[in-house]
């Protein structure tokens, strides 16, 4: 057995999750294993420590405590509260931002061979992005980007702790198909970092620890989420035939559709776009790529977000869950490259890079 | 926890005598989940109170397609992961081993033994994410499935965070026996 597979069948045996067989075979090497065999022994009384922790209670009845309050307030109406997220939700289209175009990026690339042309030699522990050259200042350069972003804010009233998501357009950013080679593709963006690696080195992981939740891989399927009953191609008419509003709907607070909204001779109907995971605790997001192919969609949890894709009827994360204060989605304008924008809990802005196969977080 | 459907529907069709049943069969679960993730139990309490709170008001969206025991479970986690975050928003992992003990947990550290004492500050230095996965798979029993349905994670997400946690907590707990890392 490799040390990896030993490690795994180790854990696995804690949580009851081993085959006879795969017990077995773990027991056996283990016999020949002394160093992992004591880490075995260790790791099973940690467990047993574990479980044996104090089932601790409250020191006193919470509903009494908090029953004159409740007195004071009715149950939601579920109706009533899905339908005013229908209306509202998905709203904000903005066109350009120069302050949020100064900052850039995340890069996602969907074909093959394509570079990286927003961040090409562009990581490193204390990197600094910034934009330069006159794609940082002219809004014209917005034309670059087409995305169409739309925004959900705070579904619950009165809770003032999360600041709400934000998208916005900004453009700057070079499409991955005008980009060149890697290395001097750059057209608007010009990342700074004394120790940036050469591009075709993969993306290390950094010892901060907000960023080392970066470390894996995406590009996981997202399991769970309902088949699309419509625009089974991904919702290509979105972008031919421009969209006139968004709505999301929360299913048992596991995932949500992506409509697309039109207005016709009867006064409107909604056509199904995307479905994506989530929860009716969130916060979401979506952005639909100009050529309308593919969907990008973040969602809040707590204080962390997930970004997924929709393509071809499949959605996928792009990202693992990370912190993010504010989010903007952006998409080039041929659609095979997203950019994240978002900025963190100390009003810093951070960047993601993903290759398919890699993404790292750069702080200005 | 195993809350009958039939109070699950008689709170979510207006009955609030059941309703108030209900969060009353959960509250020692959502507090003890509360505990675990925030380390102390004046915070503990408030993550519980809001939790539950929320529940009271949401309750008509729960589906049966989700347990309710997840569900529950989301609500806690996310709250307390939220207060987590604003208690500590940007401390790192050095500096939060060199933190002093918290005087709110004084009282309880009498009570605790010595050995759930220094798992329960192993786990306090655990990142959130990890934190919350080793809470629902120890304090509340939980599959792999149920964190995952819980936190909103991808299964395999789960199982490597919570393998993780473990690593970390047998590293911290090893170094305490060898006299290491109290700052």
């Amino acid at each position: 057995m490799s040390e990896q597979e030993v490690m795994e069948y180790m854990q696995r045996y804690l949580d009851d999750d081993l085959t006879e067989d795969e017990y077995a075979r773990l027991k056996e090497h283990l016999e020949n294993d002394p160093h992992n065999s004591m880490l075995f022994e260790r790791m099973k009384r940690l467990s047993d420590d574990l479980a044996r922790l104090p089932k601790v209670t409250p020191p006193y009845s919470i509903v009494d405590s908090i029953i004159p309050k409740l007195e004071e307030m009715e149950p939601i109406q579920d109706e009533r509260d899905r339908s005013q997220k229908r209306s509202n939700l998905f709203r904000s289209y903005k066109l350009w931002s120069a302050a949020a175009a100064v900052l850039l990026l995340a890069v996602i690339v969907f074909q093959n061979g394509l570079p990286f042309p927003a961040t090409s030699g562009s990581t490193g522990s204390s990197g600094s992005v910034r934009t330069s050259g006159s794609a940082s200042t002219a809004s014209g350069d917005a034309t670059l980007f087409s995305a169409t972003s739309a925004e959900i804010g705070r579904a619950e009233k009165g809770d003032t702790s999360s600041a709400s998501l934000k998208s916005e357009l900004s453009g700057n950013v070079p499409s991955a198909r005008g980009a060149g080679s890697e290395g001097n593709g750059n057209a608007g963006t010009n990342i700074a970092s004394p120790a940036a690696p050469a591009p075709d080195q993969p993306v290390s992981s950094t010892p901060d620890s907000r960023r080392s939740q970066h470390d894996e891989v995406p590009n996981e399927k997202v399991e769970g989420l309902p088949p699309l009953i419509a625009d089974a191609d991904g919702g290509a008419e979105v972008a031919d035939t421009g969209a006139t509003g968004f709505s999301y709907e929360e299913q048992s607070g596991r995932y949500g559709f992506l409509y697309r909204e039109t207005e016709d001779g009867e006064g409107g109907h909604e056509t199904v776009v995307s479905a994506f995971p989530g929860s009716n605790e969130d916060e979401a997001l979506a952005s639909v790529s100009p050529d309308g192919s593919r969907t990008a969609y973040v969602y809040r949890e707590g204080e962390s977000v997930r970004v997924s894709i929709t393509e071809a009827a499949e959605t996928r994360y792009v990202s693992e869950p990370f912190y993010a204060d504010e989010v903007e989605l952006n998409w080039s304008e041929d659609g095979t490259t997203l950019v994240i924008v978002w900025t963190d809990g100390d009003n810093q802005r951070s960047v993601i890079r993903v290759d398919g196969t890699t993404y790292a977080e750069i702080r200005d | 926890m195993v809350v009958a459907a039939e109070l699950i529907r008689s709170a979510q069709s207006g009955d609030r005598d059941a309703l108030i049943t209900l969060l009353r069969e959960i509250e020692s679960h959502v507090y003890r989940t509360a505990y675990y993730i925030l380390g102390n139990e004046q915070d503990a309490m408030d993550a519980a109170q809001e939790a539950l709170i929320r529940i009271y008001t949401k309750i008509e969206t729960y589906e049966e397609k989700a347990l309710f025991k997840t569900w529950v479970q989301r609500i806690v986690t996310n709250i307390c992961i939220d207060k987590f975050r604003r208690k500590k928003p940007t401390v790192s992992i050095e500096e939060h081993n060199m933190s002093f003990p918290n005087e709110q947990n004084i009282e309880e550290e009498i009570v605790l033994s010595d050995v759930a004492k220094e798992i329960r500050e192993a786990i306090d230095k655990l990142p959130e994410h990890h934190r919350a996965v080793v809470v629902l798979r120890y304090m509340q029993d939980f599959s792999y499935k149920e964190i995952a349905e819980s936190l909103n994670l991808p299964l395999n997400t789960v199982k490597s965070y919570l393998f993780r946690a473990r690593q970390q907590l047998q590293n911290l707990l090893q170094e305490y026996q060898k006299g290491g890392v109290r700052g």
